[in-house]
């Protein structure tokens, strides 16, 4: 009976998980936030079409990680017995998530500027965090569903 | 200022294999840069938006407070092949930069030449 009182409690994401990519205005390195902490699942999202960041490009790295808020603190071991206290950045918090970052071949290569992939993530309800990817140009599908990582 | 001591992936470009964010998001979040530089980089991709892209060049016109900024997207829109955004570029007044007075400056000088 007290389980019923629960039933239509909805699971929230406990941390923030974004998308590096390349920022080519700033010229920096960047983070594209897919799901924020409290966001409930399961969830679907569709990303901006995905362009390559220069000519030639033969593939793109999706590295999907966790991030910590900014201003939150970290402690950071130096390797030679001393830890050091600092405030988290995108940059310095970013854990990619998984073993290998996905990896997805560009055949004809990308160009600068042209809109490429289409990106579509979801989160079922046991937190697996899963890719579908659509080449732009050829129309295939290169991704269908693919485990990313079981969100902690 | 934190410290970075990630490694840099040689032969990739600085951006290595990350993809860019496409699509009007990325470029109107750069277009609200404190950076002036930031907003030209983001200016002259706009016009590969269509119509959108034509309306924030014509809106950074109106709005923004650098003078380079001002005169990037008045430039944009009057090397466009769209009549209406030419016609956006020219109804507005050119945005010329404050170098003072130059008809005061002139006369200025010939006088002391005059002097001598």
């Amino acid at each position: 009976m007290a389980l019923t009182r629960f039933a239509h409690l909805q699971d929230h994401l406990r941390h923030t998980y974004v998308l590096r990519t390349w920022n080519p205005y700033l010229q920096t390195p960047d983070f594209f936030t897919l799901f924020k902490s409290g966001t409930t699942y399961p969830a679907t999202l569709e990303l901006p079409p995905l362009q390559a960041n220069r000519n030639g490009q033969s593939q793109i790295h999706l590295a999907i990680g966790e991030i910590a808020e900014e201003g939150e603190t970290e402690v950071i071991d130096t390797g030679d017995g001393r830890l050091l206290v600092r405030k988290t950045t995108p940059d310095s918090s970013f854990r990619a998530l998984g073993r290998h970052q996905l990896s997805i071949p560009l055949q004809p290569p990308g160009k600068v500027g042209v809109d490429r992939l289409q990106v579509t993530l979801t989160i079922d309800a046991g937190r697996v965090l899963r890719a579908t990817v659509v080449d732009l140009e050829t129309g295939r599908t290169l991704l269908q569903q693919q485990v990313v990582a079981r969100l902690g | 200022m934190s410290e970075n001591f990630d490694p840099v992936v040689g032969e990739q470009g600085s951006g290595g294999l990350d993809p860019v964010v496409g699509g009007l998001v990325a470029l109107q979040q750069a277009l609200a840069s404190p950076d002036p530089q930031v907003r030209i980089r983001a200016l002259k991709d706009a016009l590969r938006h269509g119509e959108e892209g034509a309306q924030l060049l014509i809106k950074v016109l109106h709005e923004d407070e650098d003078w380079q900024v001002k005169f990037t997207a008045w430039e944009l829109l009057l090397k466009s092949h769209n009549p209406q955004h030419v016609q956006a570029a020219k109804a507005y007044q050119i945005p010329l930069r404050q170098v003072g007075d130059i008809r005061a400056k002139k006369l200025a000088s010939e006088t002391s030449a005059g002097l001598t």
